[in-house]
């Protein structure tokens, strides 16, 4: 049972992993990517991770792959088929590089993975795959590596941020808007609960961005630029739906 | 004092000046920086005097000195250490370096005069002079190594000091290029030697290879020819020795200086300084000697044909000095230090006369031009003849002697020598030729309007600076030759310059008369007591003088020769030239030595560097042009096309090669 | 751990140099926060200089320290520690190039230090780790800071493109590596390099999961160390990438990758040195070649140094292929030499950048000896102990390689390090003619005072705003300094070696199976 669920599972891996290469439509990759990801939570069913299957199920599959599917629809690009297809002199050689790089690896693995075939696998104690084993190795064998990758997760989002300060422009002035203090207390603009009932005023909006673009423009912007038009100030809905 | 801190002292003088006269180059006004500079030097000549006092004072076996400094990187067994040797060898090397340095010296603090670059050139000037002195004092190999680099560097500095001459700096490079190919040859052969003995010291090494290398042994061989490969390239022998004829561009007493006297010479001191390894392993003795023979007969034919006064001086140079390794080569090393001294002498004097007259004719070089300078520039022809005699091999004077010693000594190693002795007198009657073909068509003949000019008192000047090689027009501002030249008849200080060394010319080769006087076989010889050839080398009686009277009549006849061409019978050289046309063809052509090389090794480089260029630039950047510039694009989408554009496909196909090659190789060692 | 909860001992001296840098990056990003210029010019980059100073301190403090941390992750030895040093350097003197070099217009400020900061921290973890898993975060805390570094200056799409491109490549790169770990891990049944070395020792050295793994994993931190044939990323990024971050990319990351290399094939891999010995052999030469072939003709300078970078890690990997102390020692203090050399050539390099409008190439250093000797004497010197010329630090540490590897046996590997230096002059030498022998191209010190800024590179059509003409010129006192400062570290090691070989030699102990 065990080892047609394996087999099972594990084409679903393969298969889902070639899926999300092969298909050009961006909807349908990401749903390979989702049985990609279910299958291999078989397979840890298979290990005696049962914590690890359920939260692959949980994290990835659930809540990430949701996120993936609503960007996907979101963002559309279904029309832009991903990847140019324009057939290159280099697929040959890539093809052929590839192909010899999977016979390599064949060579390496099955050597071991056919000895491992008919065993029952690793020797596995009391408590196995428990969330509370594995809390205690994320906080004691692995508390490093625990630590790294949240710190990593951390300058991710600060990288995907810097990156995507294009979208809207740095320091177009001398003086880079950044956040003050009261922007933080009361953020204007931004769909506050206060806003939402009594509604955005309008001409004081318009007139705190007039005000501001004369505080920076004073200095340094000289008339040609008189003509710009008037820049959006980060974080108004306006910009959402462009 | 002792004679290491003498020679210390010796060594720290030039490059102190070479700092001081860098450093106040904006203070310095009128010729302030060549009295500095030349000061400098002359306090060094003072000191190597000092040292040799010193030394001579020890017991003859207590002449090799040995002074470290401080360690330079006492590491795991490597005993390099900034430390100086000082014996006789290096005292004679240093006694030469800085007394021929500091009369040229003096002789280009008028002769540079007029240039705008006057500072920069005694600058450059002392720190060859301190580099050339390292690396004759150097202790160990690495000291040598950083002497014999730093020599190649001043060398290519003062070689393009007009360095707004495109002739110059081409020259320069050119010089640089095959002198960095001798330090290659310099540092691989040390390593290798290195490698046997496990120490850098000189006095180590040297006792510890006999019972490292078996005589012969093949590592030994290899090193010492490499060595060889070093010190060819920087003494421009065959087939490294293209670079000197064109380092000819640099200024007059820069050739006198290190394209006559001292740099290339190194290559002579090498030898004699390594002389217990090349007695290891004679097959590379052998190769020197051949080697040297080679140059010797080519350079002087080539220098029959050439015009360019300067250039005929630089094949002489060439030919001599192969006479010379051809000597130390072959274990006659007192006989080819003695030519070395004696060289220095009378070609450091050849070529300030030849700057005098091409003073005289406004920088131009070219002999075809020249005629007549006699009564214009007595003294400087007086001074012409001396050097001229010397270098014929005319008794008395220096040249004959030591040329004698040379080919006598080598002969007596009999065998293939013989041939080399017999080539080496060939050559010897080819050179009383060249060199009265250039006194004769120099200073004889009818006049031409420059030496008129100059009998009126008056140095003529052109009104556009031209480059006599290629005839561009110049100006006569920094990195051009300057406005003004100074010829010795108008110049005290040259003609100081010039008289000392023609006396040294005349009276040299008392040194060492055959049979005779033998100062330097006595003075060198603590340096060379544990050579197997010092004592065994030593011509009979009759050999000596049949020796001596066969020199004397080539050179007698070589001068008739040449009196006859182009004196008596002008309408020879053309008749001749008619006759022999491949011949001619072969020596103006200089044995097409630059055009061998161009096919062997500038062309093939040249390939490999456009293919690199093509196969891993061009691709790439016509590409990105060609992705980037189609129509408007939004950047964004630039941005992903330039990620797509197949470049890093083509990167990660490469990247996904190696790892295969490398995969299967692991997977074979499994 | 008998279940119970019980937290891990950790001992906080050790950790506290990895503290100081996260902690500082942290700090530098909150901050960033506060508006006004005042806060982006000085304070953010002076918490970055006083973070990393803070963090040398703690190295100092450290010196002597030789001990595993949680749980054998993490091990802060010799080579940890000096490596740490050339880190720290490398960021200290990015931080001071970055400065001004960036406008406020081009690229967010506090960002670019805390990036900094963590990937400087990402390095240490990396070349103190001693597990495969803190590894490879290691690797990826240095790579990802580093993707968002190079594309950072959002005006230019030559950083966003170097950015793109690194991306790429590099996620291949670590996808190999891990890869690699993953067939190591089946093999050895364990993550640590000590057990990892045991089960080699025991009956795995010529075992193909083992075996094909470490190919993989070399791979991987080969592309890091640029070596060929996985190092054709690196011009385009390097060229890309704004010059402060190319600057510590060069000297910086190439120290980590080869620091890490060193770890990872001297301790765990030792064992099979057999196998893996001549395949990084073979790689040095070959990349020794290909960089030193690809540099000649370069007219941009920063492709140039990258193309070097190239041959210079074929140089350092011969430190790694003879698995002895003495190449530890050897490949360290070229590492931290190379640093020297590198910064004060990129100083010089940013200095022309800001005073000219001809960017990189070498045109811009045209001249220079005359208009600017303080930047021209630092560059010359650069560039010579780049070649390896005797009396600069470069010589003693080609020097170091060399002997290194004649003393194992690898005497063709010496060789191709003299040949390739032999080659390098060509192109470094080119860069001296024009700083001494060219005149100065008329008009070329005047910044282009005309025309708007670029568009945003990659930004959507409603963030491309005319921004206002850039007339801002910014000095570089501060980069002459640096580039005088480096030039003359250079010199003097260069004559007096002993200090730093020292200090190298302390890494070389670090490895108690070497001899």
């Amino acid at each position: 049972m065990a080892e047609v669920l394996f087999f099972l599972a594990a084409i679903g891996v393969v298969g889902g992993a070639i899926g999300v290469v092969v298909l050009r439509n961006p909807f349908y990759t990401v749903l390979a990517l989702v049985v990609h990801l279910l299958s291999l939570a078989a397979l840890f069913l298979t290990l005696n991770a049962e914590f690890i299957a359920a939260a692959q199920v949980v994290v990835y599959a659930g809540a990430v792959m949701v996120l993936y599917v609503f960007v996907v629809a979101y963002v559309g690009g279904g029309e832009a088929a991903v990847g140019s297809g324009q057939a290159s002199e280099l697929r040959v050689l890539a093809v052929l590089f590839a192909g010899a790089l999977f016979v390599c690896l064949c060579i390496a693995t099955l050597g071991s993975g056919l000895q491992a075939i008919g065993t029952q696998g690793a020797e596995v104690g009391p408590g196995y795959g428990t969330p509370q084993q594995i809390g205690d190795l994320l906080l004691n064998r692995f508390l490093l590596p625990f630590e790294l990758a949240s710190y990593l997760l951390l300058l991710a989002a600060v990288g995907a941020v810097v990156l995507a300060s294009r979208r809207r422009g740095v320091g177009e002035g001398a003086e880079e808007p950044g956040i003050s203090v009261a922007q933080l207390l009361r953020p204007r603009g931004t769909g506050t609960m206060a806003e939402a009932v009594s509604g955005l005023p309008a001409a004081q909006a318009t007139g705190d961005r007039d005000e501001r673009e004369a505080r920076e423009g004073g200095e340094e912007r000289d008339a040609n630029d008189a003509e710009d038009r008037p820049r959006v100030p980060p974080g108004s809905p306006e910009r959402d739906g462009s | 004092m002792s004679a290491t801190t003498l020679a210390w002292l010796a060594l720290a003088l030039p490059l102190a000046g070479a700092i001081v006269t860098a450093l106040g180059f904006r203070f310095w006004r009128g010729r302030a920086a060549g009295y500095v500079g030349t000061a400098a030097l002359f306090g060094s000549f003072a000191c190597a005097i000092g040292a040799f006092f010193a030394l001579q004072g020890e017991p003859a076996e207590g002449r090799q000195l040995v002074s470290a400094l401080w360690d330079y990187a006492a590491t795991a067994g490597l005993d390099a250490q900034l430390s100086i040797l000082v014996d006789p060898l290096s005292i004679l090397m240093l006694l030469v370096v800085t007394g021929v340095s500091a009369l040229i010296h003096l002789y280009a603090v008028a002769y540079m005069g007029g240039d705008r670059g006057y500072t920069r050139f005694f600058s450059y000037l002392n720190f060859f002079v301190f580099s050339m002195v390292l690396l004759v004092l150097a202790g160990n190999f690495l000291v040598l190594i950083i002497g014999w680099a730093f020599v190649g560097a001043a060398s290519y500095l003062l070689i393009s000091f007009w360095y707004r001459r495109a002739t110059a700096t081409a020259a320069g490079i050119k010089a640089f290029v095959i002198n960095v190919l001798g330090d290659v040859g310099l540092v691989l052969g040390a390593y290798f030697l290195f490698r046997g003995t496990g120490t850098l010291d000189f006095l180590t090494t040297f006792e510890r290879a006999p019972e490292v290398f078996a005589e012969n042994d093949g590592e030994l061989v290899a090193g010492c020819i490499l060595l060889l490969v070093g010190a060819f390239a920087k003494s421009a022998q065959v087939p490294l020795h293209t670079w000197l004829p064109d380092a000819m561009e640099g200024p007059t007493p820069v050739s006198a200086l290190i394209h006559a006297a001292t740099m290339v010479t190194a290559g002579v001191y090498l030898i004699a300084r390594m002389h217990p390894l090349f007695e290891l392993a004679p097959t590379a003795g052998t190769v020197g000697a051949i080697i040297g023979c080679a140059t010797l007969l080519i350079a002087a034919t080539t220098a029959m044909a050439q015009t360019d006064l300067k250039r005929v001086i630089a094949y002489s140079t060439m030919s001599q000095i192969g006479y010379m390794v051809m000597a130390v080569s072959a274990g006659a090393y007192v006989a080819g230090l003695f030519h070395l001294v004696t060289h220095a002498f009378f070609k450091a004097l050849l070529f300030m006369a030849a700057g005098s007259v091409i003073a005289a004719m406004a920088g131009n070089q070219n002999m075809d031009r020249m005629g007549g300078f006699r009564r214009a520039m007595p003294f400087t022809f007086g001074c012409f003849v001396i050097g001229g005699l010397a270098l014929a091999g005319v008794p008395p004077f220096s040249g004959f002697f030591s040329k004698d010693e040379i080919l006598a000594y080598t002969a007596e190693r009999g065998g293939i020598f013989l041939v080399l002795v017999l080539v080496g007198y060939v050559a010897a009657f080819l050179t009383a030729v060249y060199t009265f073909r250039m006194i004769f068509r120099t200073f004889l003949g009818e006049p031409v309007p420059e030496a008129r000019e100059l009998e009126q008192g008056h140095l003529h000047h052109p009104e556009h600076p031209t480059n006599p090689a290629s005839g561009e027009i110049e100006d006569t501002e920094v990195g051009f030759p300057g406005p003004e030249h100074h010829v010795a008849e108008q110049s005290p200080t040259m003609k100081v310059a010039m008289g000392t060394l023609a006396l040294l010319a005349i009276v040299g080769g008392f040194l060492q008369i055959p049979k005779v006087t033998h100062l330097l076989d006595d003075f060198l010889e603590p340096t060379f007591a544990d050579s197997i050839y010092f004592e065994a080398l030593s011509p009979s009686d009759a050999a000596t003088f049949v020796g001596l009277g066969l020199g004397a009549l080539i050179a007698l006849a070589g001068i008739a020769t040449a009196w006859l061409v182009w004196v008596r019978e002008p309408g020879t050289p053309a008749k001749v030239r008619e006759r022999l046309r491949p011949a001619y063809a072969l020596f103006v052509n200089k044995w097409w030595f630059d055009e061998l090389i161009g096919t062997v090794i500038v062309r093939p480089a040249r390939w490999l560097g456009s293919f690199a260029l093509t196969a891993f630039e061009r691709l790439f950047v016509q590409g990105t042009l060609v992705g980037g510039t189609s129509g408007i694009v939004r950047a964004g989408s630039a941005a992903v096309r330039a990620a797509q554009s197949g470049f890093l496909r083509f990167y990660v196909a490469l990247f996904l090669g190696g790892m295969v090659a490398l995969t299967i190789w692991f997977l074979l060692q499994a | 751990m008998n279940g119970a909860a019980q937290g891990a001992s950790v001992d906080w001296a050790a950790l506290s140099p990895l503290l100081a840098l996260a902690g500082g990056a942290l700090v530098v990003l909150m901050v960033g926060l506060f508006p006004g210029r005042g806060v982006r010019d000085r304070v953010v980059p002076g918490l970055a200089l006083l973070t990393l100073a803070v963090t040398a301190g703690l190295l100092v403090w450290q010196y002597d320290t030789s001990t595993d941390l949680l749980e054998g992750a993490l091990r802060v030895d010799g080579l940890t520690v000096t490596l740490s040093f050339v880190f720290v350097v490398a960021g200290m003197a990015t931080v001071v190039m970055t400065w001004r070099h960036l406008d406020p217009v081009e690229s967010p400020g506090p960002e670019l230090y805390t990036l900094l900061l963590s990937s400087i921290g990402g390095m240490v973890v990396l070349v103190a780790a001693q597990d495969l898993v803190t590894l490879f975060l290691g690797f990826e805390l240095l790579s990802i800071p580093l993707y968002v570094l190079c594309a950072i200056q959002l005006r230019r799409r030559g950083s966003l493109e170097s950015g793109l491109k690194y991306l790429v490549v590099g996620s291949v790169g670590s996808a190999t590596l891990v890869y690699g770990f993953a067939l190591i891990y089946g093999a050895a049944g364990t993550t640590g390099f000590a057990g990892i070395a045991e089960a080699i020792s025991g009956d795995l050295s010529s075992d193909v999961l083992l075996l094909a793994g470490l190919a993989l994993a070399i791979v991987g931190f080969a592309f890091k160390a640029s070596v060929a044939p996985f190092h054709q990323w690196t011009p385009d990024v390097y060229e890309g990438a704004p010059t402060p971050i190319t600057a510590f990319m060069a000297t910086a990351t190439k120290a980590a990758a080869l620091g890490v290399l060193l770890r990872f094939l001297d301790v765990a891999l030792l064992p099979a040195a057999e196998a893996w010995a001549p395949a990084v052999a073979v790689l040095a030469a070959v990349t020794i070649v290909v960089g030193n072939v690809g540099a000649l003709g370069q007219s941009s300078l920063k492709r140039l140094l990258a193309w070097s970078g190239v041959a210079q890690a074929g140089y350092l990997l011969a430190g790694v292929v003879v698995g002895t102390s003495l190449g530890v020692q050897a490949t360290v203090f070229y590492l931290a030499v190379y640093l020297l050399m590198n910064m004060a050539a990129f100083a010089v390099i940013a200095a022309r950048e800001r005073e000219t409008n001809l960017g990189d190439s070498v045109d811009a250093l045209a001249g220079l000896g005359t208009s600017r000797p303080w930047l021209a004497w630092p560059m010359t010197i650069a560039m010579l102990a780049l070649a390896g010329f005797p009396l600069t630090a470069g010589f003693i540490g080609k020097f170091k390689l060399i002997e290194a590897s004649v003393a194992s046996g690898y005497t063709w590997v010496g060789l191709m390090i003299v040949i390739g230096s032999m080659i390098s002059l060509a192109y470094y030498l080119k860069v001296i003619a024009a700083m001494w022998m060219r005149e100065a191209p008329a008009g070329a010190a005047a910044v282009a005072a005309t025309g708007p800024r670029p568009a945003l590179a990659g930004a959507s059509t409603e963030a491309q705003i005319t921004a206002p003409t850039r007339h801002t010129r910014r000095g570089t006192g501060e980069l002459t300094v640096m580039a005088v400062l480096f030039g003359a570290a250079t010199l003097v090691v260069g004559i007096v070696p002993q200090p730093l070989l020292d200090f190298a030699a302390k890494a070389g102990e670090a490895f108690p199976g070497l001899f």
